[in-house]
């Protein structure tokens, strides 16, 4: 039988699994770093920062490391902006795990330990409170609890986490068949960009952009009134670098995993290619990098392992699986949209169900803005330009007539996806959460108009993406949020035949004057599959 | 017997790019073989006594141009596969009626920067040899260590990386048309800086000129497809040269 990864906020009361879970943290915390099965080196292996670790108290600055921690190989090691996201990660936490249960069960804990997950569901609003056992400082008896720690700031930077449903939206993962999209293509699948082995790669998928990244943000924000631009005043959640020591990103990311587990069941629509809601196939991503996701074992020795090697959880290496995987929220139907589109409700399932894939993905820009954006205040406005030609075309494809009409023998295709491309953002923080609407009615409160909220666009990850002579190339990160109802509502009206389009930034945080957050450019793109 | 499906890194080279580029080694070979025939040349085929070879054998007083022009066949051939990924880049980020305009004025720009670097370029052999016979080095052991030293510095993998860099582009109008120019300037001007260290080394073997050149562009295209990583000193100086053993080994994985 397989450990059962629990849900966090439907614990049984009296039961055990935080306990034990802290009882592995206090003795992993009291080994050193130079050891690798101890905490510290189990967090360095997703990020390290020598002097940040040393002002935050959290590394003595006359150990000699045993990894130099600004080199990428054993430390820093966190795939992000890549297809291989989510395949590193899970094997990340399984070594986590395998450490953790090895410390349990030699305290005389239960051999069928695992670690909780925090679902933070947004069709359940008490899932989204931060998890109480890890927000106290002190236990019951006066002793420290070893699942808090300080810096977690919050939202406002009073420590006061909250989420909201709007900040950890799913449904548009199960809209998504697609793993993985190709280098040359704006990142819009669900696993993220093929890319080779990548600590920060520019092309996340859209489980790692939602609700991946605002969780770490939220939950980690900036200390009250302190410059977020100092990366010692936010929390260890808000950056790659410090995310590993606290606790919750662990449960945070079984989530993550959990969610990856869920997407594999969503039922391949008749217009989804023929591995829609699958793990590829290709074996640059099951094999490779052949030998760069290196794991510690309990007993300090390293292995090497692959995407192919965590493809099931239920495997005997990682013996687990969830306690619920079902699909939060409803996965959309094309054949709603085809109705909303004007076509009749008894042809539009008709229709649904007879569409073929486009033979080959093509990605189109429909428009930008003609600067870069900075994004400060309470609000930045931000107005795209349209291309006439590249609109024409857009509003053809969706008119009821060109879904009807297709070539003879041919099946018609699907109407086009929509998408609101943010490009080379670059920011001097990654603590900082912002709504991204489109179209909104002047002088309209944002909060009042859901129907446009593209989306939630975190910058975690964006200080390293932003540094030039980095990894990056200070070239930022790239979020896509699509915005196909929101275009498709806009066609209904007849507004689509417009030069300009407004988008509006709404920061969920605060953001400090003298910060520099820029949205390098706003595309339009359209897709058709 | 089993396909070997290809690593993704290589999937990445745009076949009309390789195309392009053997195209022009071909040419430079063909010349090359021609050139050996002309004794004026037999000691050193840098470009421009390739040139005034040229102007020798076709009896045209044309020297300058066509260096300029064997040079560009030459720049051409060593970095067009190169460009896969910022060509691609560049399409994604261009309206389709602009596509091949942009193209056209980013690869303009980029090869403007290598004709401008050519007689630096050119110029550097001389300087090594007056150099060598100062300090009493042969100057191929000058110009192996200046490259070794370049390939080992931290300032190399930052100009590396901003080769990897996605460029912001206008899409309309003039701004459109100056940003792609802008790119391949800057593109160019990194590139240069990253890979013309190495160049000295086959214009300082004039017996391996071509053979020298094919390798050190394999070892550079292989080098390019790794991902940027942090600038710090090296001892990784051939470039490449982890990319390749990571394609062996992925090579090897897909034939078990």
């Amino acid at each position: 039988m397989a450990r059962v990864r629990k849900d966090v906020w439907q614990l049984p009361a009296n039961d055990k699994t935080l306990f034990w879970y802290g009882e592995a943290i206090k003795t992993l915390q009291a080994k050193p770093i130079t050891d690798i099965t101890s905490w510290w080196s189990l967090a360095a292996m997703h990020g390290i920062d020598r002097q940040l670790w040393i002002d935050l108290g959290y590394l003595d600055a006359t150990v000699t490391l045993p990894f130099n921690p600004n080199a990428l190989g054993f430390w820093n090691q966190c795939q992000h902006g890549s297809w291989y996201f989510l395949p590193w990660h899970r094997a990340y936490l399984a070594a986590f795990e395998a450490i953790l249960l090895d410390a349990i069960v030699k305290k005389g804990g239960p051999a069928d330990w695992a670690l909780p997950y925090w679902n933070y569901d947004p069709t359940r609003p008490n899932t989204l409170r931060f998890p109480a056992a890890f927000a106290q400082e002190f236990l019951d008896d006066g002793s420290k609890n070893p699942l808090w720690v300080k810096e977690r700031y919050g939202r406002r930077g009073n420590g006061a986490i909250t989420i909201r449903a709007a900040d950890v939206p799913v449904v548009q993962l199960w809209q998504e068949p697609d793993f993985f999209n190709e280098p040359d293509d704006i990142p819009t699948s669900f696993g993220g960009t093929r890319t080779a082995f990548s600590h920060g790669g520019a092309g996340p998928g859209l489980l790692e952009q939602v609700p991946h990244g605002p969780v770490h943000v939220l939950v980690g924000g900036t200390k009250e009134g302190a410059d977020p631009d100092i990366a010692e005043n936010n929390g260890l959640m808000a950056m790659f670098e410090t995310a590993g020591i606290d606790p919750i990103f662990w449960l945070h990311h079984a989530n993550i995993d959990r969610l990856w587990e869920s997407w594999l069941t969503v039922r391949r629509r008749p217009q989804d290619p023929p591995d829609a809601y699958e793990n590829p196939t290709d074996t640059d991503w099951l094999d490779q990098p052949a030998g760069e996701f290196v794991m510690p074992r309990p007993d300090g020795t390293t292995f090497t392992t692959t995407a192919r090697q965590v493809l099931n959880t239920r495997d005997p290496a990682l013996n687990y699986e969830y306690q619920d995987i079902s699909i939060a929220g409803q996965q959309p139907l094309l054949a709603a949209r085809l109705n909303r589109l004007g076509v009749p409700t008894a042809d539009a399932n008709q229709l649904a169900g007879a569409l073929a894939m486009a033979s080959r993905k093509s990605t189109e820009l429909v428009g930008q803005t003609s600067t870069a954006v900075r994004i400060a205040g309470p609000a930045t406005d931000a107005s795209v330009q349209l291309d006439s030609g590249a609109t024409r075309n857009l509003t053809a494809n969706l008119s009821v007539r060109s879904l009807a009409r297709a070539a003879p023998g041919a099946a018609p295709q699907a109407p086009d996806r929509v998408y609101l491309a943010l490009e080379n953002i670059t920011s001097s923080t990654d603590a900082g959460v912002f709504n991204v609407y489109v179209n909104l009615p002047k002088g309209a409160n944002p909060a009042e108009h859901p129907e446009n909220l593209a989306g939630v666009v975190s910058l975690f990850g964006a200080r390293a993406a932003s540094k030039a002579g980095g990894p990056h190339a200070g070239a930022g990160l790239t979020q896509t949020l699509e915005i196909t109802d929101i275009v498709d509502a806009m066609h209904l009206k007849g507004e689509l035949n417009t030069q300009t389009l407004d988008v509006k930034f709404v920061p969920e945080t605060p953001i400090s004057a003298n910060s520099k957050v820029d949205v390098g450019r706003v595309r339009i793109y359209r897709q058709s599959r | 017997m089993a396909r070997i499906p290809l690593p993704a890194m290589v999937r990445q080279m745009s076949p009309a790019l390789l195309i392009t580029s053997l195209f022009c080694w071909l040419l430079l070979y063909a010349t090359s073989h021609e050139l050996q025939s002309v004794p004026l040349c037999a000691p050193s085929q840098t470009l421009v006594t390739a040139g005034a070879a040229y102007s020798t054998i076709h009896g045209i007083n044309a020297t300058a141009i066509l260096a300029t022009a064997l040079w560009i066949v030459m720049v051409i051939a060593m970095t067009a596969p190169l460009l896969a990924q910022p060509i691609a880049q560049l399409r994604l980020r261009s309206l389709a009626r602009r596509r091949n305009r942009s193209l056209g004025l980013f690869a303009a720009a980029y090869l403007l920067v290598w004709i401008a670097a050519g007689p630096v370029l050119l110029a550097v052999p001389k300087a090594v040899e007056v150099l060598a016979g100062a300090v009493d080095l042969p100057a191929i052991t000058i110009a192996v260590a200046i490259a070794a030293l370049w390939q080992a510095a931290p300032l190399r993998q930052r100009a590396l990386n901003r080769c990897h860099r996605l460029p912001n582009l206008s899409a309309f109008g003039t701004a459109a048309d100056r940003d792609c120019i802008q790119f391949g300037l800057t593109h160019g001007l990194w590139c240069a800086a990253t890979c013309a260290p190495l160049m000295l080394l086959p214009m300082m073997a004039p017996a391996f000129h071509l053979p020298l050149m094919l390798l050190l562009s394999v070892a550079l295209q292989l080098e390019r497809l790794a991902p940027a990583r942090p600038p710090s000193w090296t001892l990784r100086i051939l470039p490449g040269q982890l990319t390749a053993v990571t394609l062996f080994r992925s090579i090897r994985w897909s034939l078990r």
